[in-house]
């Protein structure tokens, strides 16, 4: 497989300190080679010789889903920066950043990246990150779902402001987006501690999913706009081809109100865990997690729009039990097929 | 599959077995893909049985469905196999009402 670029979604509501981020970490050594795709102009101040324009263009189709609506501007800024970075003279690029623009759902956008088949080769989504603002951030949590569905998806969350006097306190900011999505990994933009090359690294999903021992006693479902989440325990290890045929009619059904999925999982069928992750109905390819990082259980967390933990819980003990009473009795799926290892290659060309 | 060699490959969706190795090719395994994948058509046919709607492999590649009239549609991923089932039989799949896939008539 080709190297894919690394793509960084950064996400958060109008005024709340993306372009700054952003601007900030393009100022680091880490920074540098990082190609940034934006929705506005504005008064970025971004050095443009390493920015697209994108256009806010959204094109809906099919049922009217928002994240089945397809992003054709930021595929297409995507596909002039792969092929930027490729051209000989130029400095090739490292990374890539999205800048939404204040109001944007990122579904759309992580939908698009997965969607597309030129995109899924080239481009690696590593991360969605929202900034919030310790200003203005809880009240727009409150106020506007747009706020809300960007934290929903995010897997990094960015508090700014915190140095301002009229800041809330940084632990009501992440009590608020933990409530929405319980698996963030947050930072603290004013820590002294706070690391851009981590937060815009490759490594930082799966640092998420370590905390997923606290994620048990989760269960949150908000009365006013019904967003909550939940977090399923899984088998040791899961039947992969009847767990992820459940999954796929899953959010097949179900996607528009399954704002994200994403979880730990060891599979009948890989020797090593693996983080799946998923936008209302798009999926990414599974990430394989070293096997050092080993001891975590498995589990599944759930970010739902008006869909309560029970129904899903039953409806996969019922899929898994279903699918083993289906085996057939000679090959059952805990038995290993890795003992090849040292078979000789097929070369393809 | 492979024109030149004619080894199949492993699928492009993302729940496909060459993802859970990270390459397309997985030639050292492709026996044991090639028995997730008869399995996972076995789990699609259980989930469709109230559809009236069966599927088959299609060269390796590619899902085909027929109705009971014979009508076929053409899935080439799982995430097409429940909207193409959902056409022919003019009813929806949904794994949350017990009725689907452990709660009703087959075996």
């Amino acid at each position: 497989m080709t190297e894919r670029l690394p793509l960084f979604i950064v996400t958060g509501f109008l005024g709340s300190g993306k372009t700054t981020l952003v601007q900030r970490f393009l100022k680091t050594a880490e920074g540098h080679g990082t190609g940034v795709v934006v929705n506005e102009f504005g008064e970025t101040g971004l050095d443009h010789r390493l920015m697209v324009h994108a256009a806010e263009n959204v094109e809906l189709i099919g049922s009217g889903c928002m994240c089945c609506a397809r992003r054709a501007d930021v595929g297409r800024a995507l596909y002039d920066l792969v092929r930027m970075s490729r051209q000989q003279g130029q400095p090739r690029f490292t990374r890539a950043i999205i800048e939404t623009s204040g109001l944007a759902d990122p579904s759309p956008i992580v939908g698009t990246i997965a969607r597309d088949p030129w995109l899924r080769q080239h481009v690696e989504l590593v991360s969605v990150v929202a900034v919030v603002d310790a200003v203005a951030g809880l009240r727009n949590l409150r106020d506007f779902d747009e706020a809300r569905r960007q934290v929903a998806i995010a897997d990094a969350l960015v508090v700014t402001k915190t140095d301002l006097r009229a800041a809330h306190e940084t632990s009501d900011i992440v009590a608020a987006a933990t409530t929405i999505a319980p698996d963030l990994v947050v930072h603290d933009a004013h820590d002294p501690d706070f690391s851009q090359a981590r937060l815009f690294g490759r490594t930082d999903r799966a640092i998420g999913l370590h905390r997923g021992s606290s994620f048990a006693a989760t269960e949150v479902l908000r009365h006013d706009e019904g967003v909550g989440s939940f977090t399923l325990s899984l088998p040791e290890r899961i039947d992969w081809p009847a767990f992820t045929l459940w999954l796929s009619a899953l959010l097949h059904r179900h996607g528009d109100r399954i704002l994200r999925v994403k979880g730990l999982v060891r599979t009948s069928a890989s020797a090593n865990p693996m983080v799946i992750h998923g936008v209302q109905h798009a999926m990414h390819p599974p990430v394989h997690v070293a096997a050092a990082e080993n001891d975590q259980p498995s589990f599944l967390v759930f970010i739902t729009r008006g869909l309560a933990r029970e129904p899903i819980t039953q409806s996969l003990s019922r899929f898994l039990a279903m699918a083993e009473a289906q085996m057939p009795q000679s090959a059952a799926p805990h038995e290993s097929h890795f003992a090849m290892v040292d078979a000789p290659r097929h070369s393809h060309h | 599959m492979c024109e030149v060699c004619a080894i199949f490959g492993a699928g492009e969706h993302w729940s496909d077995f060459g993802r859970l190795r990270n390459e397309r090719f997985p030639f050292d395994d492709i026996q044991h893909y090639r028995d997730e994948r008869k399995r996972r058509i076995g789990l699609i046919n259980v989930v469709l049985t109230p559809l009236e709607v069966t599927c088959e492999d299609w060269d390796g590649e590619a899902l085909m469905l027929f109705d009971e009239a014979g009508r076929s549609r053409l899935a080439p991923t799982l995430n097409d196999v429940w909207p193409a089932a959902e056409a022919l039989s003019g009813r929806l799949i949904d794994l949350l009402d017990p009725s689907f896939a452990g709660g009703g008539k087959h075996d």
